[in-house]
């Protein structure tokens, strides 16, 4: 088989945004429903009057808090991860949705070492898991009280709601603004940087990569080792030598390249490649 | 031939790995929902606020006493069994907190809050 390089995203690519548009739409609560006793996949603080369903990041942090383990919110992320891996982050997550769009901005962007990726870990186990575990809720390094989404869906619209109404405005603490001015600011000049630095939810959809039901894979008899996958890669990520990267967010732009595509554990192309016989062995008898 | 069992090795042991996954995921949202429980302490109400909306004021009452597990006056707090979603859907309004003693108790006692405290 030949490899191709499409000139532009493949079609599945150009429907992404349509996609985190609505799954925009549903997970800002459009019924009022306010279901906050379920945990969503993505990271969208409950702060916000507009949540559907709970972070799944607070939940574990409060549950941290409490020495409770949050079987309903580990669940959720086993059972999303373990059949979409990181699709939930390039196609579903809000929060990567508003990076995807402050990106579009024409400014120049810059790529990280790929050991940066690995600070996520850090920030979960450190202020998701052991910060609220042995210092409590109360702690200023809580995940809660430095997150940036909460500051901008939560506390930013308290703030705008404060300012409609005429009351006196809830101003976030400095270090929340702060932060979120960082990360606002990180957007122009990088893609996702929230995602590729710092996010917990994303350290944990990262380990579901190399297992889950869907994923791109590169086939190795049609790569020629081009680069010209990495060369698209907007997150400084190497398709061809390391298609499972944790810091991939599935934006499926490398697969205009032919040689990559989404497969899934009941591919049949799969199945039948690892099922037929060798064509050198002689047939099986009638 | 080594090579392709190789990979159909790696492929059933993905496979394996995905389903086992998702199996293990939905078993424990089943059974975060079904079955976990955790007592919560609902520290008791002050009498002190009618709900009635009397405007006569009531006769002069003790603060209510203070929280502590294995209380077992009448002004102890009541132990309430929670399903996990239900306290999920605390936590996201800071209903609830972890006492010195390693229990948990309610933030509030009424109509709990509307928004994260965080």
């Amino acid at each position: 088989m030949t490899r191709t390089f499409s000139k532009t995203s493949p079609e599945s690519a150009r429907w992404r945004v349509w996609v985190q548009a609505a799954f925009l739409l549903v997970w800002l609560d459009p019924f009022m429903l306010r279901l906050h006793n379920v945990c969503s996949p993505v990271f969208h603080c409950y702060a916000c009057p507009l949540a559907l369903f709970a972070c799944p990041i607070g939940v574990l942090a409060q549950f941290s808090a409490l020495h409770v383990i949050p079987l309903l919110a580990i669940g959720t992320l086993v059972l999303v991860g373990g059949i979409f891996g990181g699709f939930v982050c390039g196609w579903a997550c809000p929060f990567g949705f508003l990076q995807d769009l402050i990106a579009r901005i024409p400014v120049p962007k810059f790529h990280l070492p790929s050991w940066t990726g690995y600070t996520r870990y850090a920030v979960l186990v450190l202020l998701v898991l052991a910060v609220p575990f042995f210092f409590g809720e109360s702690h200023p390094l809580f995940f809660c009280r430095v997150c940036p989404a909460g500051t901008l869906e939560g506390g930013m619209y308290n703030v705008g709601a404060a300012i409609v109404k005429g009351t006196d405005i809830p101003w976030p603490s400095a270090p929340k603004l702060i932060i979120l001015g960082l990360v606002v600011g990180a957007m122009f000049v990088k893609w996702r940087p929230w995602c590729a630095l710092l996010c917990p939810l994303g350290a944990v959809f990262g380990l579901f990569k190399r297992v889950s039901v869907f994923f791109l894979r590169v086939d190795p008899e049609t790569c020629i080792s081009c680069s010209l996958c990495r060369e698209e890669c907007r997150y400084g990520i190497a398709p061809d030598k390391q298609i499972s990267d944790p810091r991939c967010v599935h934006c499926l732009e490398c697969t205009r390249c032919s040689a990559i595509g989404i497969r899934s554990i009941f591919s049949r192309a799969e199945t039948a490649a690892q099922t037929a016989p060798p064509s050198d062995s002689p047939p099986p008898p009638e | 031939m080594g090579n392709r069992e190789a990979k159909s090795a790696a492929w059933r042991g993905r496979s394996a790995a995905a389903i086992v996954l998702v199996l293990a995921g939905a078993a424990a949202v089943v059974g975060a929902a079904t079955w976990h429980a955790i007592p919560v302490l609902v520290p008791p109400a002050k009498t002190a606020e009618s709900s009635s909306g009397s405007e006569t004021p009531g006769p002069a009452v003790e603060p209510p006493s203070p929280v502590t597990p294995g209380d077992d006056g009448a002004k102890g707090p009541v132990v309430l069994i929670e399903s996990e979603p239900a306290l999920v859907r605390e936590v996201t309004v800071g209903g609830v907190a972890r006492l010195p003693s390693g229990d948990i108790q309610r933030t509030y006692s009424g109509q709990a809050p509307s928004q994260c405290p965080t």
